[in-house]
């Protein structure tokens, strides 16, 4: 326990203009009926939301040769918190290609709903905020008839070179590629404004960054190495004697 | 902002005429009790005339001890862990009854007495928040130690059979405890009028101090001393007294027996305005216990979270409970607010928190999808 343990800590008080203002005068609330137009599409998302009792329901209504999102509204039995992160991830969605939805990160979400910089989302509240991304991005699958998997490797990891996840992957896989220089000569991913190299390389934060994608690319192949050991060693049984009894030996 | 308050079951506001009172006693006549010298007579006197006010407030016969304590939740505490100490750990007895809705400071402490070995029984409320008290006297056994039921639920306002629950502990012969923090000033209390051993009660629900409460003990029971000090309180809670609490405490006890008769129905009034005019709602819910609590009023709107409805009418300056996952409170309730009126209630008041909560649920209804915004309201 510490002094921060001991005075009461209620939520409301963290709540920042720009969340007030969402809850107050809500821009987006209530449903879309379906359009019954050949060039328009209604999607669709229904969730409850575990451990906060909302009941929450995401419509867009998407044009169909454009693939952007004419309008986004939701319904909600919850807090005033999921009321103003579903109004933030509709306004956000309102207009844009259904293939940029994926790029409303809940990073970018808090950012909409802070004021100053030392605003925090309590803790507790983030789940709000990732449950709602993850139905918009249901949303889009929907759309795109694609799976969530499928839907986050088409993800822009450099916005500047519009250079997608599944392709960065790819290429550092192929090339074996170890430093940022490496994945900048061959897709030209992080030449601009490198924010998406690393965390404060650039203006501003994103969700995936270049060196996580090597870190995770290096731990894919130690473990790869391990697994391969392992199937090397040979069993219990298989062992020689003194293989058998060396980890008891104290020499 | 205009501020309305409607959440006297959580506390209220201290009456003026206690914080008069009680002033001179923080700045003047400062002395402690137990000093022989003028400003200890002082002390001494008030001591005397307000623990008068308290007996007569709660009916007490003088044989009988009422002894000053931070607060109920204190008192509570006192109570089930000296049944602990004296009952259950002496291998006397191993089980406790209390009811599934009391305070925190019952429900942890028999938390604890539970995890301690012993057996506790948690007595069910119906849809309308009432107990049975049949059920008491199905849960007895020969090892139990104590019955412990609050007298009214500050949430929905019910008020709990005590009497026949008093009854049916005087047959078993085992000792009964009830909470009034939320009887005292909004139904008539008497202590020799039910069976009742141990009663606990804080001033801050009745417009007096916070940090001042009390628990009655009857004559002939005992309990293992809470504060091992001086001759305070028969030794049996020590400590320098709080004479300035103990005289709002006093003076609060007096306003709220007093004026008993004349307030209630004035408030009682109120609430019925108000629940009459909250009925047409669409949605709603109004939990209506058979025996009320004549200020409280708790109600659930369908499809529309109750925090989103307190934020809104806080945000509108009015303020009332709520009990929501949200908020993470630690209440027996879930989803639903409450309304508690007091006597500085007024009908302006009353009328202003109606078309609020007209407003707000207007507003959220367009929000929800279980309410067409196109009918009712």
């Amino acid at each position: 326990m510490s002094k921060a343990d001991l005075i009461p800590h209620i939520e409301w008080d963290d709540y920042t203009t720009h969340i007030k203002q969402r809850i107050k005068e809500p821009q987006y609330a209530g449903k879309i009926e379906n359009p019954n137009a050949d060039d328009k599409e209604l999607v669709k998302v229904s969730k409850s939301i575990p451990g906060c009792a909302a009941d929450l329901h995401l419509y867009w209504l998407v044009d169909k040769h454009s693939h952007s999102i004419i309008e986004a509204r939701y319904e909600i039995e919850g807090c005033t918190f999921t009321i103003a992160v579903a109004e933030t991830v509709c306004h956000l969605s309102k207009s844009k290609k259904v293939d940029h939805i994926v790029n409303i990160s809940p990073s970018r979400i808090e950012k909409e709903l802070l004021v100053n910089d030392s605003d925090k989302i309590p803790e507790k509240k983030k789940i709000c905020i990732d449950e709602i991304y993850t139905m918009n991005k249901e949303a889009a699958c929907i759309y795109k008839g694609v799976s969530l998997e499928e839907l986050e490797e088409s993800r822009i990891v450099c916005e500047c070179a519009r250079v997608s996840l599944s392709t960065l992957k790819e290429v550092i896989r192929l090339n074996d590629l170890t430093t940022v220089e490496q994945i900048t000569d061959y897709t030209k991913a992080g030449a601009f404004c490198r924010s998406c190299v690393a965390p404060g390389e650039g203006e501003e934060d994103r969700d995936i960054y270049l060196v996580d994608l090597l870190k995770a690319y290096a731990k894919e192949k130690e473990d790869k190495v391990a697994e391969e050991k392992e199937k090397e060693a040979p069993g219990f049984k298989e062992m020689s004697l003194p293989q058998k009894i060396k980890p008891w030996i104290r020499w | 902002m205009k501020s309305v308050y409607l959440d006297n079951n959580t506390t209220t506001m201290i009456d003026p005429a206690v914080l008069k009172e009680m002033q001179p006693y923080m700045s003047k006549y400062y002395g402690d009790a137990l000093s022989p010298h003028f400003l200890g007579k002082e002390s001494r006197q008030a001591l005397e005339t307000s623990m008068q006010k308290i007996y007569a407030g709660i009916d007490t016969n003088k044989e009988d001890d009422i002894i000053i304590t931070s607060g109920a939740t204190e008192s509570n505490n006192w109570v089930l862990k000296s049944i602990y100490m004296d009952e259950i750990i002496t291998g006397k007895k191993n089980h406790i009854i209390v009811s599934e809705v009391e305070d925190p400071s019952i429900l942890s402490a028999a938390k604890w007495i539970e995890e301690m070995g012993a057996k506790v029984t948690y007595l069910k409320v119906d849809d309308n928040g009432m107990i049975d008290a049949e059920e008491v006297r199905k849960a007895m056994t020969d090892k139990t130690a104590l019955v412990s039921v609050m007298w009214a639920n500050p949430y929905s306002g019910a008020l709990f059979p005590v009497a026949e629950i008093g009854e049916i502990c005087e047959a078993f012969e085992v000792p009964f405890h009830t909470d009034a923090s939320q009887a005292i000033g909004k139904t008539p209390v008497s202590t020799q009028a039910l069976h009742v051993d141990f009663m606990s009660f804080t001033a801050h629900t009745f417009h007096g101090p916070k940090g001042t409460g009390a628990l009655y003990i009857k004559k002939g029971r005992k309990l293992t001393p809470l504060l091992h000090a001086g001759k305070e309180m028969g030794g049996l809670r020590g400590g320098t007294l709080n004479i300035h609490g103990i005289v709002g405490m006093g003076k609060a006890m007096e306003h709220a027996s007093d004026a008993l008769d004349f307030e209630i129905p004035e408030v009682r009034e109120l609430r019925d305005e108000l629940e009459e005019a909250l009925q047409s709602l669409p949605g709603i819910s109004i939990q209506t216990p058979k025996y009320r609590l004549p200020n409280t009023l708790s109600f659930k709107i369908h499809g529309i979270d109750s925090e989103a409805i307190a934020w809104y009418l806080n945000e509108a300056g009015i303020a009332l409970y709520v009990s929501s996952a949200c908020l993470d409170q630690d209440r027996s309730t879930a989803n639903t607010l409450s309304i508690a009126l007091s006597r500085y209630t007024t009908e302006e008041e009353i009328g202003y928190t109606i078309q609020t909560v007209k407003d707000t649920i207007k507003k959220l209804s367009k929000v929800s999808p279980h309410i067409d915004p196109k009918k009712g309201l």
